[in-house]
This record gives structure tokens, C-alpha cells and sequence, in this order.
């Protein structure tokens, strides 16, 4: 047996009247209280049906509609109302009235908001995120980021910018990998790295950052970024040599590895069963050092992608399926979904699950974005894509871990943690494939692992 | 030199020269993008990545822990705020 929720018209009485006119009055004097209808009413409705009592009765109104305007005048002469109730499901099909007068059953269809497509504008700003997130909480308890480091394996970050936009971004120029050298760390173009560290300062302030430029702008436009993977093998390379030294020996006792980046489609791969595939391989180069670099002691996150089902990237060509790949499938790696501040999943963010035999409960976790922040993009543009919610995400991190380092929580402790700690904005716990095990919550985090004494 | 491509070696020693992977490999020494370098990828099973003229591999190489490969060097892009597809 299964309740469905209806809506039930019925004819006038004294009861739905009194329901309507206090219900009205409440709503005139500005009242927020809950008003509903006597239990009275239930003896008007259909057999089966179950009235709810906390739903006052609607008028329908006289008016009838016109073909120019569905404008409907509710008096206090209306001849019926509309109340709400439950009836079982296996009774629906016997609630037919035969009397135009009769009681009528409707179902009360569920409804929701249209999911945050791309061209959408921004939808809140990053003091909402700080507010989200507990930033304040956070710095109360001195989880800021100190001492932490973030790489930011992207296009390239303006320090410059950062600091326009308010930040008191730190930068260490000595930690940096680029395969074109020309231009000095932290003195990049503003652009899409820029955002992500932007991102990655709202729970983590105090960090430094590291620059990894491997996404090369071309010269034309400018508009179209990418890289190829064995440059990021290579960047991997240097946070490895870092993370293998003690970690007294390290310039910072923690590493938080942002990459907001992957493959859109598979034709860029090796095809399918190729023994040199990335999509799927385990043995990949770049598949391997993620999981030594992870292994060292690192926290690496990957952003889960913007081939979402509701309204895909361009570039994903229409595939919205098995679309988490790679490194963005890992193991050993927290894979990011997207979700605006509203708490909501942006219809981009990419769904799982993830690529066997690398980890399928892929995203792992969501985090917020499609917001005003860092304005890399012109005033008031939104800071978006699976790009942004991904270094939200190791802001978040780096801040818990200020006071724990990898030698006192591993890398796969800690992202056991992120996930335990995550929450669900509705519906079971557990995993799903769009928003994983919930939307990060470095408070709730901080209180699991380091809890205030 | 030709296209490049991505190979695993599995060498014990550690810091392995470009003549001892180069022998694994069976090419020469200038096969071998020295750019790249030899990079360590697998910690416990001593694993290295270089970057390889493909022209040079020999051809139908038998896959091994000890030898593997070629692997894709596929393009990667970023993932930020996409823009609205008109097509």
C-alpha cells in the first residue's frame, strides 16, 4: 500500500468557509502561523481519503476561465474548495464521481525548480558560500589554512587579482611546474586558474598556494585551454618529490591537489579495451603517480566533470554516461559534483557512477558552485562549472587540515571522513550518482576529526 | 624525433639511467625524451614513465609489469562554467 498525496474538491460547507476566511484573515494581518480546516471536513470527502488537517481549504472561485485570461474571482459564495488529503493507491481508480457536484480527486503532483544550466547567472555570492560552509566557525577554531599547501594544476594563477578581490592570497613561486616557462608563477593571465585559487580561499585563507600551469591558453582568442596528460604526469612529479621527504624535511606538512579538469569526451582516449587507455586503466602513468602521490600523503580532488544530464557541456557531444573517467574516477581521489547555494545539483555537474576497476561510487562528494566570487570572468559573472565546486572543496580541506597533518590522518582516512561528514540536503543517506555522499561540510569534518576538547 | 608516446618500465634500482631504461625498452638512448626525464609513478612496484619515439619501439611489444605500453597521452580541458550550446 502506498499513499498518494491528492487534492480534493469538494462542495461548500460551513467548515471549509471558516477554514478559507481564517486562512485569509491570517494571511492579510501578515501572520506566518500554519492555519488548516477542522477534522470536521473529513466526513465530506470520498471514501479511502484521509483529510490533512494542516491545509486550509481554498475557495475555486465563480469566475469561470476565458480564453484571454485565467483570472478566477474567489468569494465567500464559491460553491466548492479544494482540501488535501492521502489516499492509498490501490483506491484510486474507484474514486470517480459521477455527480458534476461530487467530490473530485486530483493528484498533488510534486514540483521543483529548473537546475542551474550553462548561461544561467550567478546565483548568490561567495559570502553566501563562506555563510554555507561555516567559514566563520571554522576561523573561530583557527582552521584557516596555515601551513597548508594547494596546488592548483590549472591554466595559471594571478596573484595580483587575488589580492584586488580582497584576499590576502599567499603564493610560494618555488614549488612550480609548467611545461612553458615564460611566464613566472602567480603572474598568469586571469583566467581559469585564477577562480579556482579564488575558490579554494573561501574556507582556506591562509594557505599557499602552489602554481601548476598546465592548461596553456592559445594564442588566438584565448577562450580554449587545454593540455595534454603527460604534463600532468610531470607536474605530479614535483609534488611527489615534496611529499616523499619527511615530513619535518617540508617546506608545508600538508598537500591539497586541486585539478578542476579532465577529458570531455572518451574519442580523446585510446579506444575501448586498449591496453593504453586512461579512461579505465589502472595502470596508466598518470592513474599511477595520482596514487603515490595520494599514497604520500596528499589530498587529491578531481572535479566530477560538466557532462550532467540536464544540459551537458557542448564539448561532451551529447554523451552524458559514463562520462567520470580517469583520474576524475580514482580511487584514491575525492571526485567533485557541483551544487548552487540553494543546495541544489547545477543540471551540468556531471553523474555517476565512475569507471570500473578504478571506483564506481563516483562523485564522491559535492560542493558548492555557480556563484559570484572571483569575477575572472567580468563583474558579476558566475564562477561555475565542476571547475569551482572542486577547489571549494580542498579549501575546505586544507583548512581541517591546519592542525592534521598526513601523519597523524592519512590521505584515504581523511577522505573517508569528507564523505562520512557530508550531507545530504534531502532524501536517504548513503551514495548517489549526483551528488555522492553529500555536500561537503568542513564543520561537520573538523567536529569528526579533530573534535574541540 | 617522431610521435612521442608514454611507456611504463619497472626498473629496482632507484634513479635508473636512460641507458638502463633504453635497454629495457630495446631502443637507443636518443629514443628517449630526455625533456620528460624518467619519472617514478608507482612507488611499491618501482615503476617508471618516459616518453618514447614510437618509430623506435619494436613492433608488437608483449605487455609486462616490466614493460608496458604505449599509453594515451589524451588532450585534457578545464571544467569551468560552461557556456550555453546553441547548436
Amino acid at each position: 500500500m502506498v499513499a498518494i498525496p491528492v487534492l480534493i474538491v469538494i462542495p461548500a460547507t460551513d467548515t471549509t468557509r471558516e477554514s478559507a476566511r481564517v486562512s485569509a484573515e491570517s494571511f492579510a494581518s501578515g501572520s506566518r502561523a500554519v492555519t488548516g480546516i477542522d477534522k470536521a471536513a473529513g466526513r465530506d470527502l470520498p471514501d479511502g481519503c484521509v483529510l490533512d488537517t494542516n491545509f486550509a481549504a481554498v475557495p475555486l472561485g465563480m469566475a469561470k476561465p476565458t480564453a484571454k485570461s485565467f483570472k478566477m474571482t474567489a468569494t465567500s459564495k464559491d460553491k466548492q474548495y479544494v482540501v488535501r488529503g492521502m489516499v492509498d493507491s490501490e483506491r484510486i481508480s474507484s474514486l470517480t464521481s459521477t455527480s458534476a457536484d461530487g467530490p473530485r480527486v486530483f493528484v498533488d503532483a510534486q514540483v521543483g525548480s529548473m537546475p542551474i544550466c550553462p548561461g544561467d547567472p550567478a546565483r548568490g555570492n561567495a559570502a553566501d558560500v563562506r555563510g554555507l560552509l561555516g567559514v566563520s566557525e571554522l576561523s573561530r577554531r583557527h582552521l584557516s589554512g596555515d601551513g597548508v599547501a594547494v596546488a592548483i594544476v590549472d591554466s595559471g594563477i594571478n596573484l595580483a587579482h587575488l589580492r584586488q578581490r580582497g584576499l590576502s592570497a599567499r603564493l610560494d613561486p618555488h614549488i612550480f611546474w609548467t611545461p612553458t616557462p615564460n611566464i613566472k608563477p602567480g603572474e598568469y593571465p586571469v583566467d581559469h586558474g585564477t577562480m579556482c585559487a579564488y575558490a579554494v580561499s573561501i574556507a582556506a585563507p591562509e594557505c599557499t598556494l602552489l602554481d601548476f600551469p598546465l592548461l596553456g591558453s592559445t594564442t588566438t582568442g584565448g577562450s580554449v585551454m587545454d593540455g595534454f596528460l603527460s604534463d600532468a604526469v610531470q607536474a605530479y612529479n614535483v609534488m611527489l618529490t615534496m611529499m616523499r621527504k619527511p615530513e619535518e624535511e617540508r617546506p608545508y606538512h600538508s598537500l591539497v591537489v586541486n585539478n578542476s579538469w579532465g577529458m570531455f569526451h572518451h574519442s580523446w582516449d585510446f579506444p575501448a579495451g586498449h591496453p593504453g587507455r586512461y579512461a579505465d586503466n589502472p595502470n596508466h602513468p598518470f592513474n599511477l603517480i595520482v596514487g603515490s602521490l595520494a599514497q604520500s600523503g596528499a589530498d587529491i580532488l578531481f572535479a566530477a566533470g560538466n557532462c550532467g544530464t540536464d544540459c551537458p557541456d557542448g564539448r561532451c557531444q551529447g554523451v552524458t554516461t559514463d562520462v567520470i573517467t580517469g583520474a576524475n574516477s580514482h580511487p584514491d581521489v575525492l571526485s567533485v559534483a557541483g551544487v548552487d547555494v540553494d543546495r541544489d545539483r547545477v543540471g551540468y555537474s556531471s553523474m555517476g557512477p565512475g569507471q570500473a576497476p578504478l571506483a564506481t561510487q563516483k562523485p564522491d562528494i559535492a560542493a558548492y558552485t555557480h556563484f559570484n566570487g572571483s569575477n575572472a570572468f567580468g563583474v558579476g559573472s558566475a564562477d561555475g562549472g565542476t571547475s569551482t565546486a572542486c577547489p571549494v572543496a580542498a579549501g575546505c580541506i586544507a583548512a581541517v587540515r591546519t592542525s592534521l597533518p598526513p601523519s597523524m590522518m592519512s590521505s584515504a582516512a581523511m577522505a573517508q571522513a569528507v564523505r562520512d561528514s557530508a550531507v545530504k540536503p534531502s532524501g536517504p543517506g548513503g551514495w548517489d550518482n549526483e551528488i555522492g555522499f553529500g555536500i561537503i561540510s568542513p564543520t561537520d569534518l573538523a567536529n569528526q576529526v579533530n573534535p574541540i576538547v | 624525433m617522431g610521435e612521442m608516446v608514454m611507456m611504463n618500465v619497472q626498473c629496482p634500482d632507484d634513479k635508473p639511467s636512460i641507458d638502463v631504461v633504453a635497454e629495457k625498452l630495446n631502443v637507443t638512448a636518443s629514443a628517449i625524451d630526455t625533456k620528460f626525464g624518467i619519472i617514478l609513478v608507482d612507488l611499491e612496484r618501482h615503476i617508471y614513465t618516459v616518453r618514447v619515439d614510437k618509430d623506435q619501439l619494436p613492433k608488437d611489444m608483449p605487455q609486462s609489469e616490466e614493460v608496458s605500453g604505449p599509453y594515451s597521452d589524451p588532450k585534457i580541458a578545464p571544467f569551468g562554467t560552461p557556456e550555453k550550446d546553441d547548436r
